[in-house]
């Protein structure tokens, strides 16, 4: 499973700590989701994703994600 | 409520938050990074392994003599102590204070050691079945075997579990 978790957290300014602490997981558990080692339950995704206020589609995908930036640069040029 | 099942139920909490308190001092403590490294954890096991042979050998060759057990615990119980640490209590601490990523973990472990252990009881006893009997060597294990294969069994369940995540964890 993809995620966004270091693109967000970066641009948050947060460390896996942070996250870890506010979802109630040990910091190298963030690290291993975020490497895609360890697929998170329905419930800590779910928290990650509340935590980050946003649909779960947007941190998690079965699919590799596009970049961000590139994702935003194509909905402001689209005519 | 009663003012006696209030009680019990008052130091229940007490003790399970006095528990989370020393997991959580456990799982962030970094005085054992120095062991943390993936080779170091497998040298970490390699080194358990070996003094828990050295304990049995030493067990039979002195016939179970008590200074020469206690000599061999020591060693065995601190080395066992430095693999439970290296691995944060992992395979130790109870259910509710590690977070779910742990509980997968172990619970992989778990199955692991129970196996490898169940195959070295079966072997062993094969092996001593063989010795004792099917070859005709007519071999009668004394006490100090008995107790050897006791310290040997005893300090394999203790750290077993450990031992399968030092080894095959890629991070502590």
């Amino acid at each position: 499973m993809y995620n966004r978790i270091p693109v967000l957290r970066t641009e948050r300014g947060l460390s896996r700590h942070d996250l870890a602490e506010a979802v109630g997981v040990h910091y190298q558990t963030i690290g291993y989701i975020e490497r895609g080692e360890y697929s998170p339950s329905l419930s800590l995704a779910l928290r990650i994703c509340d935590f980050f206020d946003l649909p779960v589609e947007a941190v998690f995908s079965l699919e590799p994600f596009t970049p961000l930036s590139s994702q935003v640069y194509d909905e402001r040029t689209r005519p | 409520m009663t003012d006696r099942s209030r009680t019990v139920r008052e130091t229940r909490q007490e003790v399970l938050a006095k528990a989370a308190t020393a997991a959580e001092r456990e799982l962030g403590d970094r005085r054992y990074d120095w062991v943390r490294s993936k080779m170091r954890r497998r040298l970490l096991v390699t080194l358990w392994l070996v003094v828990t042979m050295a304990f049995g050998a030493v067990t039979v060759a002195t016939g179970g003599n008590p200074f020469a057990v206690l000599a061999m615990l020591v060693p065995t119980a601190g080395v066992a102590y430095v693999l439970r640490r290296a691995v944060r209590g992992m395979a130790d601490l109870p259910e509710e204070l590690i977070d779910e990523r742990m509980v997968a973990v172990r619970n992989r472990a778990y199955w692991l050691a129970y196996t490898v252990l169940g195959a070295v009881i079966t072997l062993g006893l094969v092996a001593a079945w063989i010795a004792s009997d099917a070859t005709r060597i007519e071999w009668r294990p004394g006490p100090a075997e008995f107790q050897a294969a006791m310290w040997t069994m005893l300090s394999l369940t203790v750290g077993l579990p450990s031992a399968v995540i030092a080894w095959s964890e890629p991070e502590v």
